[in-house]
């Protein structure tokens, strides 16, 4: 008898701890009424210092605390903490007028500020991941690589409110650069305080931009709307929370469950669904996915056997069967949508350098080129090897691909996949025959892309070296308008017709916005800005 | 005791001598360094890093100064993470996993041990074969498999669930379920096999004779021997899960340890990975010099100071 209540008395206890376990409400909605985006960023920035970041998601944080001379609002480039500037007749000096703008602390801001953090990224002691971006400033890259005194960096607060910049050639994407999350401002006080930890709490995390750092901790970032901003009354949205959700099927349920407003991430077997929700957005950005070839290795040092290799390469299929996205199929290293200075895209006026501008494959011209290469049919073609950095999405581009060499030209190739930190080695020092290679980049103008081929470039992947290149991307810098365009055409030609490189496709940012949020914006490089955000 | 118990300490702590110094060997030998990364800086950005981390110092160097360090209780500056130092991330991170970990340990305990006498007690009745058949699959399912289940389900399709991080107490209910699923099924069939196992002891038989009722048999003498199994499998499953789980606080979004183990692997985050290895082999040697107390206060036939 006992033994009987005794098991009955168990059997209802499980079932009480199991329906206490799953007993639940509803969960968190935001109502509509409140005026708050729920953002996840993707990850955990590793740093807010905007001179030792060079991620993204700090990117989207800096952005919204900080205000360069210049910012970018919805890729239209419009007068910052600089009220107007002067340009030099040789574009080699800019002379920035300050407006009266205040930090969140409400001292205000000053020429000194941008001079003091531009200086800082160009101290080698400090270590900032940026600082190649502050080489086209006179004595920047001396400064960096350690031959150079701070005083001989050509940026100089001539007073309170004006700023002088003195370039080493006239760069056109210069005022682009001005709104770079590495160019603005910070507090020389602040950081002196406490040179390694003042962006890691929201009392020291003093900006000047449109939010202030609420919140910052492992689990998320919370920013309000600065009402010391020189131009508060301009932004719309009080409160933004961001979240650091790494796994993207999370993302998405969070985003279908309510508890985010915007969904950025997508699990790229949940694209063709996703693709159809309202709200879905895909814009182009500048970012280019290719292989890299080593030219250093036999039989990749014959440029025959690199142009069958792009020719055989059937883009369309990879990006409508395998990717079954919005990305398109690239033939430029140079992303689609930059402009050359008379506004014309730069990849589409290139040419397409004897690949099918629709993207798809010349396997009978590819098959030619091998053969007269000494491989027909690919016979006697040595096994090589292509390398990846461990990621189902990139294990599936290089399956397609290594499928297509094998069907058009008979040849085989061997995949490899490294642990990321070893495939970045392993690229950089040139030990692979052909590896997978992508570029976003820093400033929307084609030099982003084509100086990382010179010579003497670290990002040289595919070790390619051509003298006149390197002549004509030097010339290039201290040219402007159509001069420049001529020699950055010739070179981008030059590069393309050896095709040290195979193009494989340009990635859409794609993202889908809850119907209740009216107003989102994106930078040219896409970072988003919330500002102009209404909840309605 | 105390004997025992400083023999114990004594061979711990060189344990973590060796487990420290076999770590930091290794991990340097791995190829890839902490600063490469996908947009490449240039060497001489690399050069200043190196030197500010101190890793251009010959090897043996940085490990006098390391242990050095760590005796002081300085575990070093993130190599990823500027300005956050090993112990900041321990700090910060470690009361996530902490709450996650013992919520999952009570679960498990509380539903698993009386799951396990539920059903060593109806042997081969309905109840039994419902448990037996659950725990079965509870062991069988991996828990990214089972996170992403109890998402898919609870927050997609009946959105009575939220999807990630810790800020109600329902914010724990999926992660704790998806964490403890293959323990809590590990314990009540280890309950059961043990209970089943003393209850056909000769002392349980002496004991009815003796007119003992079946609920003090069952709790007082069945029980209390049945749990050795229990507590040596629960003393090192409490180091790890606080410590965190890495697929569950990625899949939910949990600030917790549990990503940091593998991240500072994928980045070669040289200090903190030698952090939380030291972290997670002194509890796990601390619990299991607590389990092995357990057994003299819960077995007086085991004697631990002999």
């Amino acid at each position: 008898m006992m033994k009987k209540i005794c098991g009955k008395a168990l059997f209802a206890f499980v079932l009480c701890a199991l329906a206490l376990g799953f007993a639940a409400g509803v969960s968190r909605r935001a109502e509509a009424a409140d005026q708050v985006v729920r953002y996840n960023l993707g990850g955990e920035p590793k740093t807010l210092d905007s001179t030792l970041t060079s991620d993204l998601y700090a990117g989207f944080i800096i952005q919204h605390c900080f205000e360069g001379l210049l910012r970018d609002r919805d890729g239209t480039l419009v007068p910052g903490i600089a009220e107007s500037w002067d340009i030099s007749e040789d574009g080699k000096t800019y002379i920035f007028h300050l407006r009266d703008a205040k930090w969140a602390d409400g001292k205000p801001v000053t020429a000194n500020d941008f001079e003091y953090a531009w200086k800082r990224v160009l101290d080698p002691e400090v270590g900032a991941e940026y600082a190649y971006i502050f080489y086209c400033i006179k004595g920047g890259e001396d400064r960096y690589n350690g031959n150079g005194k701070p005083e001989d960096i050509g940026v100089t607060a001539r007073d309170d409110k004006t700023l002088v910049v003195e370039l080493v050639n006239p760069t056109p994407y210069f005022l682009q650069l001005t709104a770079f999350m590495a160019y603005m401002p910070i507090r020389g006080d602040i950081v002196k305080a406490d040179p390694e930890k003042w962006a890691l709490g929201a009392k020291t995390y003093i900006g000047n931009g449109p939010y202030v750092l609420k919140e910052y901790g492992a689990a998320g970032v919370v920013m309000e709307k600065n009402p010391n901003y020189w131009n508060a009354s301009d932004i719309k949205l009080p409160r933004i929370e961001c979240s650091f959700i790494i796994e993207s099927s999370t993302e998405l349920a969070a985003f279908e469950n309510g508890e985010l407003d915007i969904l950025e991430n997508i699990p790229a077997p949940e694209l063709p669904r996703v693709s159809k929700l309202p709200g879905f957005v895909a814009y182009p950005q500048i970012t280019t996915y290719f292989y890299t070839i080593n030219t250093e290795k036999a039989p990749l040092d014959d440029v025959r056997v690199r142009k069958a290799l792009a020719l055989a390469v059937d883009r369309r299929a990879l990006v409508e069967k395998v990717i079954q996205g919005a990305d398109l199929p690239a033939i430029n290293v140079v992303a689609a949508g930059l402009k050359d200075s008379q506004g014309r895209d730069f990849s589409a006026s290139a040419g397409d350098f004897g690949l099918d501008a629709t993207g798809a494959a010349k396997a009978d011209e590819a098959r030619k080129l091998l053969a007269d290469a000494g491989f027909p049919g690919g016979k006697g073609f040595p096994e090589l090897s292509l390398l990846y950095n461990t990621s189902e999405s990139l294990k599936q581009h290089a399956e397609a691909v290594q499928e297509m060499w094998r069907r058009e030209l008979g040849i085989d190739v061997r995949l490899v996949n490294q642990e990321r930190q070893v495939f970045f080695d392993a690229r950089g020092s040139g030990s692979y025959d052909i590896a997978r290679g992508h570029w976003w980049g820093d400033y929307a103008d084609p030099m982003t892309f084509l100086d990382m081929f010179i010579s003497s470039s670290s990002k040289n992947w595919p070790r390619w070296k051509n003298s006149e290149y390197d002549r004509l991307i030097t010339l290039s810098a201290s040219q402007s308008g159509a001069a420049r365009d001529e020699s950055m055409y010739k070179a981008n030609a030059l590069f393309m017709n050896d095709m040290p490189i195979v193009p494989l496709f340009y990635p859409v940012d794609d993202f889908v916005i809850a119907p209740h949020v009216k107003g989102l914006e994106r930078t040219a490089t896409s970072v988003l800005y919330f500002g102009n955000i209404v909840i309605e | 005791m105390a004997r025992f118990i400083a023999d114990r300490v004594v061979s711990i702590i060189l344990t973590l001598i060796a487990i420290i110094t076999v770590t930091f060997f290794m991990m340097h030998s791995v190829p890839g360094g902490p600063f490469a990364r996908d947009k490449e800086a240039p060497p001489e950005v690399i050069r200043a890093l190196e030197a500010k981390y101190h890793l251009d110092e010959p090897l043996y160097v940085q490990y006098v100064s390391y242990i050095k360090g760590l005796l002081a209780g300085d575990m070093g500056p993130s190599f990823q993470k500027p300005g956050v130092s090993v112990n900041d991330i321990i700090r910060q991170s470690m009361p996530a996993s902490l709450k996650i970990g013992i919520v999952t340990i009570v679960f498990v305990l509380l539903l698993g041990i009386p799951a396990g006498i539920l059903s060593a007690t109806r042997r081969d009745k309905p109840s039994d074969y419902a448990i037996r058949f659950i725990s079965t699959l509870g062991q069988t399912i991996p828990s990214f498999v089972l996170a992403t289940l109890l998402i898919y389900i609870f927050s997609t399709k009946l959105k009575i669930m939220p999807t990630f991080g810790l800020r109600s107490w329902k914010h724990y209910v999926l992660p704790c379920a998806a964490l403890g699923g293959y323990s809590l099924s590990f314990v009540a069939r280890l309950v059961r096999s043990s209970v089943l196992e003393a209850l056909g002891q000769d002392y349980i038989r002496t004991a009815r004779a003796k007119g003992v009722s079946e609920f003090q048999v069952l709790f007082k003498h069945a029980l209390r021997n049945s749990l050795i199994p229990v507590v040596t499998y629960v003393g090192p499953l409490v180091a790890t899960v606080v410590t965190g789980s890495f697929v569950v606080e990625k899949v939910f979004a949990i600030p917790g340890m549990g990503k940091f183990f593998v991240d500072s692997i994928t980045n070669r985050d040289y200090t903190v990975l030698m952090g939380l290895t030291i972290l997670d082999a002194a509890l796990l040697c601390g619990a299991v010099l607590i389990v092995d107390l357990l057994y003299g206060l819960i077995d007086p036939r085991i004697r631990v100071d002999r």
